[in-house]
């Protein structure tokens, strides 16, 4: 969907700030093209920021620099204005121009880039809004769509903008959880097709699973992880990444298949090289569970436990059982039909039941209750 | 301009949370303001209206009026546009300051702002000597003086209704045409200025009016020479001495054309107010 200028060039950046907004940053990262990079972290991480400073809409801190191929966006004594780096975006609102009709709106960027562009482009917007079924809106103001519509055109817009990368914001987050749904769906096969890379800030799993190839993990403006979807989401090494994709994140100490898993919390958030957590010394204490593993391993390691992983009995498993620890229930919440049970002390586990099987075990803050863990359950890698 | 939607709806027939004494002085307030225009309506010899109005005196001071107010609006619009661009979406330092100095005018007695154009631009002054060395001409009693007092005194209007809505409307869409391609004028030409139209009439308007019905600066800066520099205002301040019909006339006509101004402001081409 992209001109010739845009022909396949890796979106690199180091970004150590971002001047209007006096926020510190250690980004260090490179998209290739065809990849879609998914941003997440928690609020005030620094998605927006990271977004706002590779569109050029943001000054960024000295030291830094964006390129795309061999072109300099951003550098030292470099700065090459938004709407000089064809790396259109895409909001956390629409911001679709409310005076303007839909199809003007698709072909906007398009019409910077001549007269031809403009009218192959006004073919692809029309055959789109054909394809999603909104071919009736074509001469409609912006400013009268929903604002399911408002957001897929958007997205629209910024794909069919002549570009070296694309970069989303949020771009579902103001959609209710089924609008945003087919949303996603509607865009999922423009970004799949995208020549160039993509880099998409988002809050929600589904964004994730849906759209991006590879995510990046931020926290307080640190890039903390980076690798694959599957990569990052099978072995986290943040806590805010393992609950994003739902596990439970321990840090550890391991001699081959034996693992000290330290239950204290909070796990330091980032484990870059130097910020090493703390357990170069094998732990030991109240918080302390020593489990065996089916992956061996030695020195500092994660250990990621998924909520259904562990079981829960009343009373003490039989003799010969490995993986036994006594804990006592800290909460009990309802989760749709299930239940989840956090344990206290020594691991602080999220562990998700059957209604049923949180009766029969009589789980009430405060019960006793013996956990059980399969050895090939626990994700255990070096930290 | 969406406040108004927010607020729930008054219905006729709901429980009023007003004192019902607070008619006394609420009433007191519109007879204030509305009796004199009544009167003065009231009192106006309309059967010679026709006549009166095309009296050379009336009939070039409307004409001067109605162009120099023009001429006015469309430097303000040209010179105050931008300004007010910058004062609402600008993040320099000193923007408060310079808010505060091209406000004063809208609260200087206008004799005060036709005092200081004379000192500034008289034969004698600063700026009036530099255009008569270069142009050979003098700025004061002038046709030229009209319209420099006018958009004195009522640029600063259009700049400060301008400036809340640019604030309001913030900069979202233009970040957005921005990373779109869009080089900084296709911006302000295709997207800001189309955003800004209801508030751009709005202000134009209302600078309109106030130019047409300026007094003060015009008569200390520009005089009251027939044709040249006697504004509508002007001849009727210069009528009263001697026809009192003809000025009843002339002050009814201002009046229409105030309400004509009020009427397209709050029309619906103004969009939702």
């Amino acid at each position: 969907m992209h001109g010739e200028a845009s022909a396949g060039a890796p979106l690199r950046a180091r970004l150590t700030g971002s001047v209007p907004r006096s926020l510190r940053l250690d980004v260090d990262v490179e998209v290739g093209p065809g990849e879609r990079l998914a941003l997440v972290g928690p609020n005030g991480a620094g998605k927006t920021s990271v977004l706002r400073l590779l569109a050029g809409l943001d000054r960024a801190a000295p030291g830094s620099s964006v390129t795309s191929g061999r072109t300099v966006l951003v550098g030292d004594r470099v700065h090459v204005r938004a709407g000089d780096r064809r790396l259109p975006m895409t909001f956390a609102e629409p911001r679709l121009f409310p005076t303007m009709t839909a199809l003007d709106n698709l072909v906007f960027g398009a019409a910077r880039s001549g007269r031809s562009q403009a009218a192959t482009t006004r073919l692809r917007a029309l055959a789109a809004l054909d394809a999603l079924g909104l071919g009736h809106l074509v001469g409609r103001r912006a400013g009268e769509l929903s604002s399911g519509q408002s957001a897929v055109l958007a997205v629209l817009r910024t794909v069919l903008t002549p570009a070296v990368g694309v970069l989303l914001d949020e771009p579902f987050s103001s959609l209710d959880t089924e609008v945003a749904a087919d949303a996603r769906s509607a865009v999922h096969g423009w970004l799949d097709q995208l020549p160039v890379p993509l880099v998409l800030a988002t809050h929600s799993v589904l964004d994730v699973m849906a759209l991006a190839t590879h995510v990046a993990v931020l926290d307080d403006g640190v890039l903390v992880q980076h690798g694959t979807v599957d990569e990052v989401a099978r072995r986290p090494t943040s806590r805010f990444a393992a609950s994003f994709v739902g596990l439970d994140l321990f840090a550890g100490h391991s001699h081959g298949t034996e693992v000290l898993v330290d239950g204290t919390l909070p796990v330091p958030a980032s484990t870059r090289g130097d910020r090493a957590v703390g357990t170069t010394r094998a732990p030991a204490g109240p918080w302390t569970v020593r489990l065996s593993s089916s992956t061996p391993a030695d020195g500092p390691v994660w250990v990621a436990v998924a909520p259904r992983a562990t079981t829960l009995h009343a009373s003490r498993p039989a003799d010969g059982a490995k993986n036994i620890w006594e804990t006592t229930v800290a909460t009990v919440e309802q989760l749709g039909a299930a239940v989840r049970i956090t344990c206290a002390a020594p691991l602080p586990l999220r562990v998700d039941v059957a209604a049923a099987t949180a009766i029969r075990l009589g789980a009430r803050p405060g019960t006793t209750v013996w956990g059980q863990i399969d050895p090939s359950a626990l994700e255990v890698y070096p930290a | 301009m969406t406040t108004a939607a927010s607020r729930p709806p008054r219905t006729a027939g709901a429980v009023h949370p007003v004192p019902a004494w607070l008619w006394l002085p609420a009433g007191t307030a519109v007879v204030v303001l509305v009796l004199p225009l009544v009167v003065l309506l009231a009192r106006t010899p309309w059967p010679d209206a026709i006549t009166l109005l095309s009296s050379s005196t009336v009939r070039d001071a409307l004409a001067l009026s109605l162009w120099t107010a023009t001429t006015a609006t469309a430097v303000s619009a040209l010179l105050g546009v931008p300004l007010a661009w910058w004062l609402g979406t600008g993040t320099s330092r000193g923007q408060g300051l310079v808010r505060l100095l091209v406000t004063i005018p809208l609260v200087l007695p206008p004799v005060v702002g036709g005092a200081a154009l004379l000192f500034t631009y008289g034969r004698g002054a600063p700026v009036g000597s530099l255009v008569w060395n270069l142009a050979g001409a003098t700025v004061p009693f002038t046709t030229a003086a009209v319209v420099i007092a006018q958009v004195f005194v009522a640029m600063p209007f259009l700049v400060v209704s301008l400036e809340g809505a640019f604030r309001a409307r913030g900069i979202l869409l233009e970040e957005a045409a921005l990373t779109l391609g869009a080089d900084p004028w296709t911006v302000f030409r295709r997207v800001t200025l189309p955003g800004l139209r209801p508030a751009l009439l709005g202000g134009i308007a209302l600078c309109w009016a106030r130019a047409v019905g300026e007094f003060g600066a015009t008569i200390t800066f520009a005089g009251s020479i027939r044709s040249v520099t006697q504004t509508l205002p002007v001849a009727i301040d210069e009528l009263l001495g001697h026809d009192l019909d003809a000025a009843m006339v002339a002050s009814s006509l201002m009046i229409g054309l105030a309400v004509v101004v009020l009427v397209l402001l709050r029309g619906r081409w103004l969009g939702a107010r």
